[in-house]
């Protein structure tokens, strides 16, 4: 006869501490297949359905609890190689995301022959495309060896994840009034005697959510579709671009447990899909003049493609190596 | 070396320096249970024990006071041999070590000792 709760064993097997299976799944498993025999014994349906329902849930309360408990140990005990891999990481993504955003600042700076501290209302800006690539090339270079474990895997992705809640706070509060200040203090160069009574009007990438929406709806409304179509683009891009960094993270983590990379490989790797992922968003300028493609379909097609490509890559991912399980007392 | 038996000097202004346990052993009230459940009938596995506690353990849980009580040297486990079941996991039992039952005898008679100092106020 064949036990029950062997396939959530072999979950448990691949995905829990050795401490947490010998503690609390093993027996709560061995617990659910003496009911379930005793169950059988007696001959009836209901008891052995009883038996099974109640033992399930048993299990996965104590699944749900040994996961917090070798989460929360996870996080207190790195091993020095995870230690190390993170701290590169860090300095990785520092200085990629700071050489990045100097260069994107610098050239159109160079183009107005403006003064460098107005390059500060350029940094938000110069954010959403530097931070993924720094991104990138930061997993790059630390997930592999010693240093490729579930738990920095862990780690990259939330901060993947908080890189992408910063993004969208930068899209929501500091682009539109870093933009607007910088368009103000430039035609103000450029019209030495402005007309105070006339300021400068915002552009939907100047604007907050609540105002784009309001302007979105009257251009609807006004019937103009052409245009209709680019501000769309825009306004729906802030969102997707938002979400790149998070996705780009997930899709370098996955390739990255597919096979052993060199450092070099991965890089160059890391490095092509954020070209391609962001040639692709930019392709949508065009795209939305020349199809009837809906603009948020578009914006989000290279967010949807790596999401897809990493759950793919990921649910058919090799063994992942395991740090070594704590020493029991 | 279970936390509850390590040992640190503190020193105490006007009291000198003072030998004392780092964690006093503590026992909640599920742990006191299990304890007397175990004290009462020597060896259980965990569904026994929530069967004798008439649902004050929960099957859910059990297994996370079990694994805290051994961690604090309490109680030792021991696994039984495997079913003949396919795939059948070994049951666990779980029986109550010295260390347990001193601190749950001292937790008694500590618990004694104040009921009698509230009684006679």
């Amino acid at each position: 006869m064949m036990a029950p709760g062997r396939r959530v064993h072999a979950l448990a097997t691949r995905w829990y501490s050795e401490r947490a299976r010998r503690r609390l799944i093993d027996p709560a498993m061995a617990d659910l297949q003496a009911e379930y025999v005793a169950a059988r014994r007696t001959g009836s349906h209901a008891h052995v359905f009883g038996a099974l329902v109640a033992g399930y849930l048993a299990m996965a309360k104590v699944l749900v609890i040994a996961g917090c408990g070798d989460l929360g140990a996870g996080i207190v005990t790195w091993q020095p190689e995870e230690r190390a891999g993170a701290r590169a990481g860090a300095w990785v993504a520092l200085i990629v995301v700071s050489v990045l955003t100097a260069l994107f600042v610098s050239l159109p700076l160079a183009r107005l022959d403006a003064s460098l501290w107005l390059s500060i209302y350029l940094i938000p800006q110069a954010l959403p495309l530097s931070v993924p690539f720094g991104l990138a090339v930061a997993v790059a270079s630390m997930l592999r060896g010693a240093a490729l474990t579930r738990k920095l895997a862990a780690a990259v992705l939330v901060a993947g994840a908080l890189a992408s809640v910063g993004m969208f706070a930068n899209f929501s509060w500091l682009i539109p009034e870093s933009n607007q200040r910088f368009r103000e203090i430039v035609w103000a160069q450029l019209d030495p005697h402005p007309n105070p009574s006339t300021p400068l009007g915002r552009g939907l990438n100047e604007l907050g959510w609540s105002d784009a929406r309001k302007r979105l709806r009257e251009m609807r409304a006004r019937a103009d579709t052409g245009e209709l179509r680019r501000s769309e683009t825009t306004y729906y891009r802030r969102f997707a671009m938002s979400v790149t960094p998070m996705v780009i993270v997930g899709l370098i983590v996955a390739i990255a447990f597919r096979r052993a990379w060199t450092r070099a490989g991965l890089t160059s790797v890391a490095l092509f899909l954020c070209a391609s992922h962001y040639a692709l968003q930019s392709s949508t300028w065009t795209l939305v003049d020349i199809t009837i493609v809906p603009p948020i379909v578009l914006v989000w097609t290279p967010d949807a493609i790596c999401g897809l490509a990493a759950l793919l890559l990921a649910c058919g991912s090799r063994s992942v190596p395991t740090a070594p399980p704590a020493p029991t007392r | 070396m279970p936390s509850s038996t390590r040992i640190r000097r503190v020193f105490r202004p006007g009291l000198g320096l003072q030998t004392r346990l780092a964690r006093p052993p503590r026992l909640s009230a599920k742990e006191t249970l299990i304890v007397e459940l175990l004290l009462r009938d020597e060896e259980l596995y965990g569904l026994q024990l929530v069967a004798a506690s008439r649902g004050r353990l929960k099957r859910g849980t059990v297994y996370v006071t079990l694994g805290r009580m051994e961690d604090k040297g309490f109680i030792t486990a021991r696994e039984e041999a495997p079913p003949q079941e396919e795939g059948g996991l070994p049951r666990r039992v779980y029986r109550v070590t010295s260390l347990g039952r001193h601190v749950y005898e001292a937790w008694n008679a500590a618990a004694l000792h104040l009921a009698s100092l509230r009684l006679a106020r």
